[in-house]
């Protein structure tokens, strides 16, 4: 072996060694953090992260990414997609929405649940061929109930209805 | 194989590569559904946790997760980077304390590496993509290169800029002084048979042993058991977390 191998070689181990030791060092300092000091740590990461750039999210774009549509979803949450459409476009009474809704949801779409109720906290999708006001200008968007929208609904199963709404239907 | 993201191609002519352990973690998660992916991030995630081994490259493969694994917008995604966030927060620290500086300047120093971290890690930039292969490292070099910036504006008072545009340009030449220094000591101190069985590792990259015999291993390369071949690379770590008065 030349000295240019040897010297190839001794540094691939040393940058591998280093990387060993630097392993070690952080696996040492685990160990003398206490788990109060390490979730102060935690949470000031995500607010970090939280705070970063925002990113375009919907609801059917998170569910597509995880291979699942609208009506898939709908079939896991006992929701049409029809309701879960107007949920998407935040057409919806936010104050009507259940809180297991934002729970099941989140489990679902494995995101954060702030994360959802800041989307459908937003201003509502304007729907293609909405009417505006010729005074203000601004769109003629009716926000409807969660109840409602299921009372509406016709291709919703007693039971489903029943397990959303209670004795309300 | 090592996807682009582990390539450093613009930067350095030498390319990176994952450790063994680390790419068959991204492989498999790389095998999974979206979702069952990110169910899996979220446990990797629970192993970095005080009173836990850290298990070896895992903060690789969760900033692979982070960058290239999980949907920006998911627990996973967010929890990865957190926790991240909160390791590099406790071995900034205890690496700190190693320099005489006073507590508001060692804060100030870790607060600034911390925030240049995830400033790369949450953006597209290219030269991220060598933290994936040696994080530890290049984490150690950005604040070695930020404590040297304090230092030099301290004797400065402040009226000094400082070209900060290379800082992560992290080569594989760039290795922190404190780190040459401690591999001189560990490459000259290296017996025989602990050279071997690192070149093993480090450079054929095999397993310390295997129960498959046609499989290529440390141990059968040197004639000793699976035992003595992780005695001998405990042994070398230990010495040398000695020296650094780690332990």
């Amino acid at each position: 072996m030349n000295s240019n191998d040897e010297q190839t070689r001794d540094q691939a181990i040393a940058l591998h060694l280093l990387n060993d030791i630097h392993e070690a060092h952080l696996d040492t300092a685990l160990q003398n953090v206490t788990r109060r000091e390490f979730e102060e740590l935690i949470k000031t990461g995500s607010s970090m992260v939280t705070s970063g750039l925002s990113v375009p999210w919907s609801v059917r774009a998170s569910a597509f990414e995880l291979g699942m549509d609208l009506v898939e979803l709908g079939r896991e949450l006992r929701l049409s997609s029809e309701v879960l459409q107007k949920l998407d476009m935040r057409l919806l009474r936010v104050s009507t929405l259940p809180e297991r809704l934002f729970d099941m949801l989140a489990d679902l779409l494995i995101v954060p649940v702030e994360h959802i109720r800041a989307y459908v906290a937003l201003p509502p999708a304007i729907p293609a061929g909405i009417r505006f006001h010729a005074a203000s200008g601004e769109p003629a968007v009716v926000l409807e109930s969660f109840e409602d929208a299921l009372l509406d609904e016709d291709v919703l199963s007693d039971d489903d209805r029943a397990f959303w709404l209670g004795d309300r239907c | 194989m090592n996807d682009e993201h582990a390539q450093n191609t613009q930067r350095s002519s030498r390319t990176y590569t994952r450790r063994p352990e680390v790419e068959e973690k991204v492989r498999y998660l790389l095998s999974l559904r979206p979702a069952q992916r990110e169910r899996e991030v979220l446990m990797l995630c629970s192993s970095i946790t005080p009173g836990h081994r850290y298990p070896a490259g895992l903060l690789e493969v969760l900033v692979w997760s982070v960058r290239h694994g999980c949907r920006r917008v998911s627990k996973a995604h967010d929890e990865a980077a957190a926790r991240i966030y909160a390791a590099s927060g406790v071995f900034l620290r205890s690496k700190v304390r190693k320099f005489a500086y006073t507590n508001v300047e060692a804060e100030r120093i870790v607060e600034e590496t911390l925030t240049s971290l995830m400033q790369h890690l949450l953006t597209d930039e290219s030269t991220i993509s060598f933290w994936e292969c040696q994080f530890l490292r290049c984490l150690s070099y950005r604040f070695e290169t930020i404590s040297a910036k304090s230092q030099v504006r301290r004797s400065l008072s402040d009226a000094v800029s400082i070209d900060d545009e290379n800082a992560c340009d992290i080569s594989d030449m760039a290795i922190a002084v404190e780190d040459i220094a401690l591999l001189r000591t560990i490459m000259s101190e290296l017996s025989d048979e602990e050279r071997q069985v690192l070149y093993l590792k480090c450079v054929e990259q095999l397993p310390e042993e295997s129960s498959d015999t046609s499989v290529d291993t440390i141990a059968r390369r040197i004639g000793k058991s699976g035992r003595t071949v992780r005695n001998v690379l405990k042994r070398i770590r230990e010495r040398y977390l000695e020296s650094e008065n780690i332990q």
